[in-house]
Order: C-alpha cells, then sequence, then structure tokens
C-alpha cells in the first residue's frame, strides 16, 4: 500500500510503499528512510482530523495502517529532539541530591552568619527526603522497565525546574534559621510512617518490575496485596509518605509540592486504570481486569 | 459538551463586556483626570475573573497551554493587586498606567468576544485576525507600561512591603514582597519573547496567509 504523509497545515512531506500488513512500526521506519533527521522516536503520526477543535487520534501501534486509515493518509507531527527516560530522570532527581547538601553543609552562603545549629527534626528531614530521592535514581538505574523509551528534551528542563525548584524552596524553609518543628509526638509518629510507605512503594516497584521480562513491553495484571484494591498502589504509597513527610516537616512548601504531586499521581493513576481496562477487555482470549479494582483510592476513585 | 459551551459562552461574553466597561471607564478617567477611581473595580473584577481560566485548561474545557495561561494571569493579577491596587494613588498618576489599562483592554476585548462567538459557531476571518494581530502592538506596549509602573513603584514596595509573611511559624513560610517584586521585574525578561513567540505560532496556526488580504505591506507569517 502507498501511505502519504502529509504536515499539519496540510502539505504533502512523502509518500512511503509498505506492505498490505505493515503498522506503524512498519510506518516509522519507511520514513525515518526518507529522512534522516526524524529518527523514529521523534516521529508522531495522527489520523487526519475531523474537525480542528478536537484532539487528534493517534495511529494505534497494533492494528494495521489499512484498518486504520480511510484514504491512505497520515498526519506527522515533529516531536523534536529526544532523551531516554532513563536519562530524564536522572538528570531530574539529581538536583534535590545536590540541592539538600548544600543546604545543611554550607548555610551561611544562603541565610548569612550567626546561625543557631540544626536541631533533629530538620536532621531527620534532610535523610527523609535525600533517601527518596537516592531511592528513586537506584529504581530507574536498576529496577524500573520502562514502556516508553524517550521523551521530548524540553522535558527535562521542564520536569527539572520542577523537582529541583521545589527541593530549593523546601530545602531553604526546612534549614532556616527560624524553623519551627512539630511536637515531639506527632514528628515521631509521622516520621516513622513517612519510612513505613516509602518502604511499601519500593516494594510495589520491585514487584510490578518484576511482571515485566527484561526487554519487552509486556503488561500483566498484577495481583495480591494493595493491588486488590487499586490499580496503582505505589502511587498511592507516595501520596502518603509525602502527606506523612510533611506532617512531620511542616513546611508550607512541603504542602505545595505534595499537592501538585499527588495530583499529578492522580491524573497518572486513572491513565493507567484505563490503560489496564482496555488491554485486559476479557476478549480474544485476553483476562478480564478485575472489576472490583479502583485507580488509586481503594472503594473511591 | 453542551452545558461546557454555554457556561464559556456567558464567560467570556461577560469577559468581553467587562473589559469594554474597562476601556470606557479609561476614556473618562484620562478625561475627567482620575484614572485609578473611574477603571478601578471593572479592572479588578475583569482581571480577577481571569484567573478561571487557568481552571478551565486544567479540567481540560479549554485546549490552551497552561503554563503560558498561568504566566500570563499571575503577571497580570501581581501587576494589579500588588503593585496598582496598594499604591493606587502615585501609580494612577502614570502615564505608564493609562498605557497599560488601554493596551490590556483592547486585547481582551476582542480575545473574549472571539472566544464567546467561537462556541456558537466558527468566527469571521477578520475577528480571528483581530483576535491574533491585535497583540503584535500590545504586548509590548501592555509589558513595557507593567514593568514601568513595577519598576517605579519598588521603593514604595520595599518600604511597605505589602501582603508579605514573616518567619517564625507553624508552616515554616515566608514571603518578601520587596523580593517578589524585584523577581516579577526580571521574569519580563525572558517572559515577553516567550509569550510573543507563543502568539506568533498560535497565529501561525489560525491565520491562514490566504485569509490575510495580501499587500506590500503584510508580513508572510511562517
Amino acid at each position: 500500500m502507498d501511505v502519504t504523509i502529509v504536515s499539519r497545515s496540510g502539505s504533502k512531506i512523502a509518500q512511503v510503499s509498505l506492505s498490505e500488513e505493515a503498522k506503524l512500526r512498519d510506518l516509522k521506519d519507511a520514513f525515518h528512510k526518507t529522512n534522516k533527521k526524524y529518527y523514529p522516536e521523534r516521529q508522531r503520526f495522527t489520523l487526519p482530523a475531523t474537525s480542528s477543535s478536537e484532539k487528534p487520534l493517534p495511529v494505534a501501534e497494533d492494528v494495521p495502517l489499512n484498518d486504520q486509515l480511510s484514504d491512505a493518509t497520515v498526519v506527522f507531527k515533529d516531536m523534536g529532539p529526544q532523551i531516554s527516560w532513563r536519562g530524564v530522570f536522572v538528570i531530574e532527581y539529581l538536583g534535590p541530591l545536590l540541592i539538600f547538601p548544600t543546604f545543611l553543609m554550607r548555610p551561611s552562603i544562603i541565610y548569612g552568619t550567626d546561625l543557631p545549629p540544626l536541631i533533629e527534626q530538620q536532621y531527620s528531614g534532610f535523610v527523609a527526603f535525600m533517601f527518596h530521592y537516592v531511592k528513586r535514581e537506584l529504581e530507574t538505574l536498576l529496577v524500573h522497565k520502562f514502556s516508553n523509551s524517550t521523551m521530548p528534551i524540553m522535558n527535562v528542563f521542564k520536569n527539572s525546574m520542577y523537582y529541583w525548584g521545589f527541593a530549593a524552596g523546601i530545602a531553604y524553609f526546612l534549614f532556616h534559621p527560624l524553623y519551627t518543628p512539630v511536637t515531639m509526638g506527632r514528628y515521631a509518629f509521622c516520621m516513622a510512617m513517612f519510612w513505613f510507605w516509602e518502604v511499601a512503594n519500593f516494594v510495589t516497584h520491585a514487584y510490578l518490575s518484576s511482571l515485566r521480562p527484561a526487554g519487552t513491553k509486556v503488561r500483566k495484571i498484577p495481583r495480591d496485596g494493595a493491588f486488590e484494591f487499586v490499580s496503582c498502589p505505589n502511587y498511592l504509597f507516595e501520596i502518603l509518605a509525602w502527606m506523612f513527610f510533611n506532617l512531620f516537616t511542616s513546611t508550607l512548601v512541603g504542602w505545595a509540592f505534595f499537592v501538585v504531586g499527588s495530583a499529578q499521581m492522580l491524573v497518572w493513576a486513572l491513565k493507567k486504570h484505563k490503560n489496564y481496562q482496555a488491554e485486559f477487555d476479557g476478549k480474544d482470549g485476553r483476562e478480564l481486569y478485575p472489576t472490583g479494582r479502583k485507580a488509586l483510592i481503594p472503594f473511591i476513585l | 459538551m453542551k452545558l461546557a459551551k454555554a457556561y464559556l459562552f456567558l464567560y467570556n461574553t461577560a469577559a468581553a463586556i467587562g473589559w469594554s466597561l474597562v476601556l470606557g471607564n479609561l476614556i473618562w478617567g484620562v478625561y475627567a483626570d482620575d484614572a485609578w477611581s473611574a477603571v478601578e473595580w471593572s479592572l479588578k473584577i475583569s482581571q480577577t475573573a481571569a484567573v478561571l481560566e487557568i481552571l478551565h485548561c486544567l479540567l481540560g474545557l479549554v485546549r490552551a497551554s497552561v503554563f503560558s495561561t498561568i504566566l500570563q494571569v499571575s503577571s497580570r493579577i501581581y501587576i494589579l493587586w500588588v503593585v496598582a491596587d496598594p499604591f493606587h494613588d502615585a501609580v494612577g498618576q502614570f502615564l505608564a498606567f493609562k498605557t497599560m489599562v488601554l493596551a490590556w483592554s483592547l486585547t481582551e476585548i476582542p480575545r473574549y468576544a472571539y472566544f464567546a462567538i467561537g462556541q456558537v459557531q466558527k468566527p469571521p476571518k477578520w475577528m480571528t485576525w483581530l483576535r491574533y494581530s491585535s497583540f503584535m502592538p500590545l504586548y509590548p506596549l501592555g509589558a513595557a507600561s507593567e514593568a514601568a509602573c513595577l519598576y517605579t513603584v519598588l521603593p514604595l514596595i520595599k518600604e511597605a512591603r505589602p501582603y508579605s509573611i514573616y518567619m517564625p511559624n507553624t508552616l515554616n513560610f515566608a514571603l518578601d514582597s520587596y523580593f517578589t517584586s524585584i523577581c516579577s521585574l526580571l521574569i519580563y525578561i525572558p517572559g515577553l519573547p516567550f509569550m510573543y513567540s507563543h502568539m506568533i505560532g498560535q497565529r501561525a496556526k489560525y491565520v491562514k496567509p490566504a485569509d490575510v488580504r495580501s499587500t506590500s505591506a503584510s508580513k508572510k507569517v511562517d
């Protein structure tokens, strides 16, 4: 079949010859051959739009192109230079790991001289925050098995601004000479809870990783424990961990970080839940995704 | 969804009317030599209501960039409530204040009218052209006016520190409006080019060269 590739403004870019059973991957490889600049990870193909206000539908990966295209035309968008997911994660999590020690060890460059000594709650906050990001780096390098290989390179700046910005904001107030701690009882209980949910989150990541054979994009239905109630207990546990982090460190910036992070994780959980339900629809020999499960909050959402 | 369209139609119409009132009040206020009193309430209501637009983006009601909307709305809110309102006796006298309100209203009226009509039918070409061209002189005028007001009022902010929060407190938070004002001023340096080029990009999408009556003076938008 001959597929015509057009730009979003309608002008023809290229025409490629593919086999009748060709899928998206074949289209991308063929287009890459005609234009070396656009390696497959940079290419985005959508179906020609029916109306200008609706979001264009992406060309599906697993369905033969013949079944998706009404007039053998696809719309191309250049996603720009790409960076691997692993690469982005390593960079964005590095900021906190550099920023927190700077505030702790060289407070004079930020707050001036004549500073009171730090108190236990500030050190504990330091350890908790650092542990979280060391854990993230190690998980990125050794545990997670990514579905997508790349994302647009601009995301590095956007994501890093988020992580590095909040790390600096939380550090500034946590190590401030006028820092006011919470009561001992609240501090002890909430800190313990933070550690508990951190470990729970790690265990969940390790389990999810075990479901996917190395080098594949296979998705299996996760089972047992919290997975019987929610699709994304890893996000739930992380939200709980951060909630307790803020309950024992008590900074407004920390709470803002919690709200933004939780909102993002909620969005991801809803999407992931939908993907599970779509993939495991019980048809054609596929398992049916358990119906009682919610996305993030047991019995609720 | 019909309810969303109805709501957006009402919101955008109300906003267009609000900003028309601002413009009318401004003209009267300049004539009567009391610009601030004339525009104060229509401006405060119309501009502060724009915070809703961030929500519209987040909820997916509107297909616009969350980041550029937050940048746009927060800079306006800051200028209005931290710079102009606390020091309105001084600011109301500035030429830059008047050019600022002029630039704001002249950009917003076509913009909201365009969105309102757009809920019902495809807007006429001249409206599209106006909405995607008025920013060209008005963004620089508006931004320069905002920056001028901010810069001039800095010594007053340093003295009064409106809305500032001090430590110690249980939420371990502090805010110094003098510091944030200097940061806001600096943000204009990357901010204006970013917003301007964002609009240029939008213009390229919505105003096709064929729509623009070709004269030797019209620029080809790429």
